[in-house]
């Protein structure tokens, strides 16, 4: 125990360091993932057709497994190759699949009577979707994109192996010197990482949570 | 002059005929109650007068104008809505909800509050409740809420769909009786779809009995307390 934190505390400058470039694989991609999936699970509950297809292709990309996926971006043009890039192109496919079925399964799950309401009051497709759909599916859309971030915080601990840095560099490492402290070194800043980021984004879920009164 | 009139009007669903052919009308200030079983056609009739179902052959006419030729999001907003389970907002205050219309029609704010503000005096809600969600008022609190959203724009018709149909015998009497008032005073048009011949009865100007998608009886109250068509006597044996 002592052992460990002295090991961290003479590597500090290289666990910030490599903190500090997880927390951007983590982040960038995070908000990529956003960013294609919530239009993605609105884009399938107004066209039922692409939904079986769209669902399918994000449930197939999550089985991939991750060192696989990685190995098959580096010969890859303009998104693959060595480094961040490859990572951050990864981690975006593995996050879009919660991402994409929360969203969907928060709108869809919205009271019939109350979009029943919504059209009779005269609202447009997209007044329907900004006022009553997505402000009554954030608790679950957010439920999904916390679970996108945790398994991204694990996930990127591979990204290192192509280049990427990030806290896999001590795993990486440490498993190839067959040395507890440096995997350690990675391990428990990144299983800290991924608890803090869950616990944040679950205090955002209750937040937005409706049904808990604004003050 | 009529309000809203069915013009020989059909409706199939998945080649299935639910409707009709169905002619009626409305007149221009009256509450015309639609009666009828569940599956009796009665809410598709109603869900064709605001566009939320297309006529499969027939017209329907709202203030003079062919339910085709209207906008259906213009047509909408100047029809009032109520259904049974009332569909208020869930994530929005009381406030919200009634002012969500002349908020959709770009309402300066001060005008919806002062709107809102009057509407909660007319539903006799108190003003405390404005920022309360919908699922910590009472039933009938809902439900005025609902009266007033509807309400918010000054609509000169309403739809209803069993409004009423979830609530306790009392506060449905008291709702009745306010309701019959208000649209009386605010010279409204209003259908009112329900199954319960007693609400017909209380609220109607005039009743239309649907069964299985056709049109059995209409007429005024007094013709439908009069008729001797069987089916109408022995709904008569409910009151």
């Amino acid at each position: 125990m002592i052992e460990f934190f002295e090991y961290m505390w003479a590597t500090r400058a290289e666990v910030l360091r490599h903190t500090v470039e997880h927390i951007g694989l983590v982040g960038v991609s995070t908000i990529l993932a956003v960013a294609v999936g919530v239009p993605l699970g609105v884009v399938i509950t107004r066209r039922a057709r692409l939904r079986g297809p769209v669902l399918g292709v994000a449930n197939v990309f999550q089985t991939i497994p991750s060192l696989a996926m990685f190995g098959f971006l580096i010969p890859l043009p303009f998104i693959g190759g060595i480094g961040a890039r490859s990572a951050i192109v990864a981690l975006v496919v593995y996050a879009l699949l919660p991402i994409v079925r929360n969203t969907y399964t928060g709108i869809t799950e919205v009271d019939a009577a109350v979009r029943d309401a919504a059209v009779g009051m005269g609202m447009t497709d997209r007044e329907i979707l900004r006022l009553v759909e997505l402000p009554l599916a954030f608790p679950v859309m957010i439920a999904g994109i916390r679970v996108a971030t945790v398994i991204g915080v694990g996930i990127a601990t591979i990204a290192a192996a192509i280049g990427a840095g990030g806290l896999g560099v001590f795993i990486f490492q440490g498993v190839s010197r067959v040395d507890h402290l440096t995997i350690l070194a990675g391990a428990i800043p990144a299983a800290l990482m991924a608890l803090i980021l869950d616990g944040g984004l679950h205090l955002v879920e209750r937040r937005l949570d409706w049904r808990r009164k604004r003050t | 002059m009529s309000a809203v009139s069915f013009e020989a009007v059909s409706f199939s669903y998945n080649g299935k005929a639910v409707l009709g052919p169905l002619s009626l009308s409305v007149p221009a200030g009256q509450t015309l109650v639609l009666l009828g079983q569940s599956g009796s056609g009665k809410t598709t009739a109603l869900r064709l007068v605001n566009a939320m179902l297309v006529p499969t052959s027939g017209d329907v006419m709202v203030l003079g104008k062919r339910v085709k030729e209207w906008n259906p999001v213009a047509l909408r907003r100047s029809v009032g809505y109520m259904i049974q389970d009332v569909g208020l907002f869930p994530h929005m205050n009381v406030e919200r909800n009634i002012g969500i219309v002349p908020q959709l029609l770009g309402w300066e704010t001060a005008r919806t509050a002062e709107r809102v503000r009057a509407l909660l005096g007319l539903l006799r809600l108190d003003r405390s409740l404005a920022t309360r969600l919908p699922h910590e008022l009472s039933g009938g609190q809902r439900q005025r809420v609902g009266v007033a959203r509807a309400l918010a724009a000054d609509p000169p018709i309403l739809l209803c769909d069993e409004p009423f149909g979830a609530l306790d015998p009392f506060t449905r009497a008291e709702l009745q009786l306010e309701f019959r008032q208000l649209v009386a005073e605010l010279e409204k048009t209003v259908l009112f779809v329900t199954h319960d011949v007693r609400e017909a009865v209380h609220l109607g100007d005039r009743v239309a009995l649907l069964d299985r998608g056709a049109l059995e009886f209409s007429g005024t109250l007094d013709e439908f307390q009069q008729s001797t068509d069987p089916a109408v006597s022995a709904l008569r044996e409910y009151l």
